[in-house]
């Protein structure tokens, strides 16, 4: 339990002092399981679109019992003598007049504004329902169509919200190709105009490159699932898996490659999968380092993810292995391993989506404004490798099957200082439509028995390696 | 006057009932971290799933909000 709220806690439960949480994190769920580790017995509030405005955490406000705000962010340094003392130890007189809280944001009226709405009121509507009902909103379509309209003439958080309820959708049954995708774009978007936004660049931290990240998100989540466990408590199930981005380290060395992997299906004889089964999705999250004057990193480095979504009716049979990625990078990029494993799909798990990521840095090219007479480094380059998986069909017949991979990164111009979200493309070019007019091989069909190339080692689907560190500014 | 009131009364009831709350846009960071403003009326949902908490209506014992993030 934090230090600050061991001091504070007998004043709560004297009826002195109340404590309110909010959390701007894209998913409750995980801010509810470390409130179950920690004990945390104070109400959370969720904030995920930002509606706060705060642009750092953590950030705390001393509010007297009239409403009034007495000291914003009081320093740490100065608890004792600030908050102990000069807040908690004295009385504070109500002002004249009874004065009335402006009233902003209001979740379950916003929810149900109905008529003919502007675009704004639209926007409002669709984060209030987004925030009672969450990925399995029965509108979520209209709702996130609600917000990236807002965010076409609006303001960069207007893009950021739009980022926010594609993601959602992307967590959700009625997730899109590009959901994932565009959701990293438009959170890209909105930080390159306002680059100090920090809560947006850890938005994008989250998904991207160890290179980026200032330090580990969510590796407490394997301990303190154990903790829980330990304790006789079932812990909080998480909607989301964590990636591998959310629990990696944070690191200043590139990838190395090991050797040792061998490629799964060097001559093609696995039939493809037309996306008849299972579709492919893919996103590339760059290093934020793109983002603002600061060169924190020798050269780029970008994390993608790659997502097997299981079409109706369509399982992953539980006693196969996860399916593998085969990646080919090219000259000059550099990762771990070209041979990454999916994430098992676990009992209970026959018909989730499956993700794989994996860190690649990127080859040497500018990340700063170069000689204004030096040609501009390449906008994209294009990442081309293949999955192998076992897949059920409805009737119960298991096939194994191949797709190919084709992830076009899109580097912005650092001239110009655009974002890959003004180059954004559609569900097509993640997706379905990438899919359409391959054509079947004619190799024999393989079921799961006739495998052996490859015993990737199963992915844990969460969980870490220790306790996060915490306790620092996130500024 | 009866019909007059009757009217007025029964205008009520066909109007919208929800008055749309002020703008997202007006929730600055000034209006949470400026001492010795009210803290703003905001209605935000509870992580748990366990209703909505209004902060303009917290009113009668001292508040510390805290804003944090599990990462």
């Amino acid at each position: 339990m934090p230090v600050w709220y061991e001091r504070v806690r007998p004043l709560v439960e004297a009826g002195a002092l109340q404590i309110i949480g909010i959390v701007q994190e894209q998913h409750p769920d995980r801010a509810q399981l470390y409130q179950q580790w920690k004990g945390l017995d104070f109400p959370i509030l969720w904030d995920p679109f930002g509606l706060s405005g705060v642009e750092a955490v953590p950030d705390l406000t001393a509010v007297d019992e009239h409403g009034v705000i007495r000291i914003a962010r009081p320093a740490p340094k100065l608890f004792e003598t600030q908050f102990m003392e000069g807040f908690m130890g004295r009385s504070f007189e109500a002002s004249e007049g009874e004065p009335v809280p402006a009233t902003f944001f209001q979740v379950n009226a916003s929810a149900r504004l109905r008529g003919d709405l502007s675009t704004e009121d639209r926007a409002r509507r669709a984060m209030a329902r987004l925030m009672l009902a969450g990925p399995t909103a029965r509108t979520i379509d209209g709702e996130v169509d609600a917000l990236a309209s807002a965010a076409v003439e609006g303001q960069p958080r207007d893009r950021f919200r739009a980022g926010v309820g594609l993601r959602m959708r992307f967590d959700g049954p009625q997730a899109r190709a590009a959901d994932l995708q565009r959701s990293i774009d438009a959170w890209f978007s909105a930080l390159m105009a306002s680059p100090n936004q920090y809560i947006w660049r850890r938005r994008i931290q989250q998904w991207g490159p160890a290179l980026d990240k200032p330090y580990a998100f969510y590796d407490w989540v394997g301990v303190a699932r154990a903790d829980i466990q330990a304790r006789g408590e079932r812990p909080v199930r998480l909607l989301a898996s964590l990636s591998g981005a959310e629990r990696a380290q944070s690191s200043r060395a590139v990838p190395v490659l090991r050797s040792g992997a061998v490629e799964p299906d060097p001559e093609d004889r696995i039939t493809l999968d037309s996306g008849r089964l299972v579709r492919l999705e893919h996103a590339v999250a760059l290093n934020t380092a793109v983002v603002g004057p600061r060169i924190r990193v020798p050269r780029g480095s970008l994390r993608l993810h790659v997502v097997l979504r299981p079409r109706q009716g369509a399982t992953w049979p539980v006693d196969a292995d996860p399916p593998v990625l085969w990646l080919e990078p090219g000259e000059g990029w550099l990762l771990a391993s070209s041979l990454v494993p999916f994430q098992a799909p676990g009992v209970g798990g026959e018909g989730r989506p499956l993700i794989a990521d994996l860190e690649l840095s990127t080859p040497l090219r500018m990340l700063a404004p170069p000689d204004p007479s030096a040609p501009p480094p390449a906008a994209t380059a294009t990442l081309r490798g293949y999955v192998l998986y076992s897949v059920c069909e409805a009737d119960g017949t298991c096939v194994f099957r191949r797709q190919e991979l084709e992830a076009v990164v899109r580097f912005p111009d650092p001239r110009r200082g655009d974002s890959p979200a003004d180059e954004a493309q559609g569900d097509e070019a993640h997706g379905d439509e990438a899919q359409r007019g391959e054509t079947q091989r004619g190799e024999a069909q393989r079921d799961e028995t006739q495998r052996g190339e490859t015993q990737p080692d199963k992915a844990q689907a969460d969980g870490g390696d220790g306790e996060s560190q915490k306790g620092g500014a996130d500024r | 006057m009866a019909l007059h009131v009757a009217w007025l009364l029964l205008a009520g009831l066909l109007l919208p009932q929800e008055v749309a709350p002020a703008r997202p846009e007006d929730l600055t960071p000034a209006s949470w971290n400026t001492e010795g403003e009210l803290l703003p009326a905001v209605e935000l949902p509870r992580i748990d799933g366990r209703g909505t908490v209004n902060l303009g209506e917290l009113r009668g014992r001292k508040l510390l909000l805290i804003h944090f993030a599990s990462w």
